[in-house]
């Protein structure tokens, strides 16, 4: 009988259609890493929040028909020893792209606004309507969307709402289309940090983008931009970010993710007053939440029955090998 | 030659188009003292009022003043009726700060589903965890309450995340908001039961003051967010802050207050899950530069004798005037 083992507990909306199914048993660990992979050896489906995957936990785990992440990231697996053993991955696109692309407007609008600031000003006793911390408008800024997934197109389009002139790039989809949704296609990126007030990151982690945003990509940027991060903290060279901020060279940035989490108590990004941070939290809107625990439940169901979408896997290739 | 004064300075650009001008003077006091006033009042045809109190003494006092800008919409500070006695028109920035508030609506709006503020507390603290509940604002449906400049806008916005938008404006015919897109609410009680977010737009009038009271909490949604970027007084303040310490009211975004500066004992201040502006919301620096410039360009356009009326509050002095 297939065995399901669940990294921590899953949302009831996702429990419900595993306990609904007959013909399998479903074990949940604790959260634990170590309590996690001392189970895992028995389990035919795992579903992973943070524990890594890599080639010596596969080599224990000889049932495994398929990896599951509660998740649209998979920087935590080994991507290809999974595809070298015919291992599908799969994660659970299309459920998170709304709460994201709202979180990244709520970071946009609020590094914009310096609600902490004000808020905290407001609350303390300080009044300063018009001589406080500088405020400004999304509308005439230009943003510079970078990666146009499910998440990027939906906080371009949100964007263009406000009235904002929307650049976006993405090295993996046809800037005619770009062009056809309304915005402006930005092939050379380096070239277009110069034109951008806001720079948005919506691309995953992999070789190609870790430290895209660099000293020298932020030493292209205009004076004052604003740089808001909802993908993944490594796509930032965190230090080189730091360096920027004290110069004055980057006005604002709002941040659900860093570079290590949870943080060191000491992340120099603590002291500053116009920097949002947010506990990688853009995906945990209850609604968010659901959606993607029934997403993650169909995914390892599906995957056991051998009729998963590849829309959902990372490496689609599998399934031709597998067949 | 005709003599503008500024009371405070506004944004250099308003100033170099006023100084543009070799027909036109230009004079900026800072601070605004009442010795400094009382000496220069009588040589100005024109002054740009920031917060400054207007009253009929000072008016008598300005012999010459041809008009009066206010750099803003709200007139509260000023003698409209002394004013209007003696010809002068005042003007306000209308087409200002629309852009401005609204965004900042929809600021509130996602800084209350988010959690923003006390997340941002947290993961400054190094807490981390997801033990402030958020939610999306897709799918939810918000009671735009005022379909003027900056409802309309703030509807719109709505709209483009996905939320079902009702619209109350009893000025408005309701064709023009089911045109727009929107639903009309023509029953206020049913459209508090169906809001999950209330967003106020209207201004401050008899009609409107102290609408947010216990019993228009009583009929909203349990669980629902207020936001109010229009007026304070538009809202008993004792009452909403009851409704939030019981839960009724699971958030509010609160950028004007009954009283401003906001006083130390104001209920709201210490009230739960509550975000609280100091009344910033039309003071990006980008609004703050089109008031200016809305206020050099009607002194100018008066001075040329082709004041656009739309922008003046007592629009009566120019027909008689004329």
């Amino acid at each position: 009988m297939p065995h399901v083992l669940l990294e921590r507990p899953l949302h009831p909306a996702g429990r419900a259609i595993l306990d609904a199914r007959s013909g399998i048993t479903v074990e949940t660990a604790t959260g634990d890493a170590a309590d996690f992979i001392a189970r895992a050896p028995k389990a035919d489906a795992i579903l992973l929040w943070l524990t890594s995957v890599d080639a010596a936990f596969l080599d224990r785990c000889p049932n495994l028909k398929v990896v599951a992440r509660y998740g649209v990231g998979f920087d935590t697996i080994d991507i290809p020893e999974c595809t070298r053993r015919g291992l599908p991955v799969a994660v659970v696109n299309g459920a998170n792209d709304l709460g994201v692309a709202e979180h990244a407007m709520a970071l946009l609008l609020g590094i914009a606004r310096r609600i902490p600031a004000y808020d905290r000003m407001v609350k303390g006793g300080e009044w300063r309507s018009v001589d406080g911390p500088p405020i400004g408008e999304l509308a005439g800024r230009t943003v510079l969307v970078i990666g146009y997934g499910r998440i990027g197109t939906r906080v371009a389009r949100l964007c263009a709402a406000f009235g904002m002139r929307v650049m976006v790039h993405d090295p993996a989809f046809p800037t005619p289309r770009i062009a056809a949704d309304g915005h402006i296609p930005a092939p050379d990126w380096r070239a277009a940090l110069a034109e951008a007030d806001v720079v948005t990151l919506h691309c995953p982690l992999h070789a190609g983008t870790r430290h895209l945003i660099d000293a020298d990509a932020l030493a292209r940027m205009k004076t004052g931009v604003w740089i808001v991060n909802t993908a993944r903290g490594p796509v930032i060279d965190e230090a080189a970010l730091v360096a920027a901020l004290r110069a004055g060279k980057v006005a604002a940035a709002g941040l659900d993710v860093l570079t290590v989490e949870p943080p060191a108590k000491d992340n120099p990004l603590f002291g500053f007053d116009n920097v949002i941070l947010t506990p990688h939290s853009a995906a945990a809107a209850q609604e968010t939440l659901a959606k993607m625990a029934v997403r993650a439940a169909h995914n390892i169901l599906d995957a056991l029955d051998g009729m998963i979408d590849p829309g959902f896997l990372v490496n689609p290739e599998v399934l031709r090998k597998n067949a | 030659m005709p003599h503008v004064l500024c009371l405070r300075p506004i944004h250099p650009d308003a100033i170099a188009l006023l100084r543009s001008r070799p027909d036109v003077t230009v004079e900026v006091l800072d601070p605004v003292t009442s010795e400094a006033l009382d000496q220069r009042i009588g040589a100005a045809h024109a002054i740009t009022v920031r917060l400054q109190t207007i009253d009929a003494s000072l008016i008598g006092k300005a012999r010459n003043l041809r008009i009066v800008a206010r750099h803003g919409v709200g007139y509260d500070a000023v003698d409209v009726a002394a004013l209007t006695a003696r010809g002068i028109p005042l003007t306000v920035t209308p087409d200002a700060n629309a852009v401005s508030v609204a965004e900042h609506a929809l600021m509130l709006m996602l800084a209350t589903a988010r959690q923003t503020v006390g997340y941002h507390a947290r993961t400054r603290a190094a807490q981390w965890g997801f033990d402030l509940p958020t939610f999306d604002l897709a799918g939810r449906t918000v009671l735009v309450i005022g379909f003027g400049r900056i409802g309309g806008r703030v509807a719109r916005l709505c709209a483009a995340f996905g939320m079902t938008v009702l619209v109350r404006d009893p000025h408005v015919p309701r064709n023009t908001i089911k045109g727009a897109g929107f639903v009309p609410a023509d029953d206020l009680d049913a459209a508090l039961a169906a809001a999950d977010i209330v967003t106020l737009h209207c201004p401050a009038t008899a009609e409107t003051r102290g609408m947010v009271n216990e019993a228009f909490l009583k009929a909203a949604k349990p669980g629902v967010v207020l936001i109010n970027t229009a007026r304070g007084t538009l809202v008993d303040e004792p009452a909403l802050a009851a409704a939030l310490a019981a839960g009724h009211v699971a958030g509010a975004g609160i950028d004007v207050f009954a009283v401003e500066p906001v006083q130390p004992d104001n209920v709201l201040l210490r009230a739960p899950n509550v975000v609280l502006m100091p009344h910033s919301a039309a003071a990006t620096a980008e609004s703050m530069r089109r008031m200016a410039m809305s206020c050099a360009e009607s002194i100018l356009a008066c001075f040329d004798g082709r004041l656009d009326p739309h922008v003046v509050v007592n629009p009566e002095v120019l027909r008689r005037n004329a």
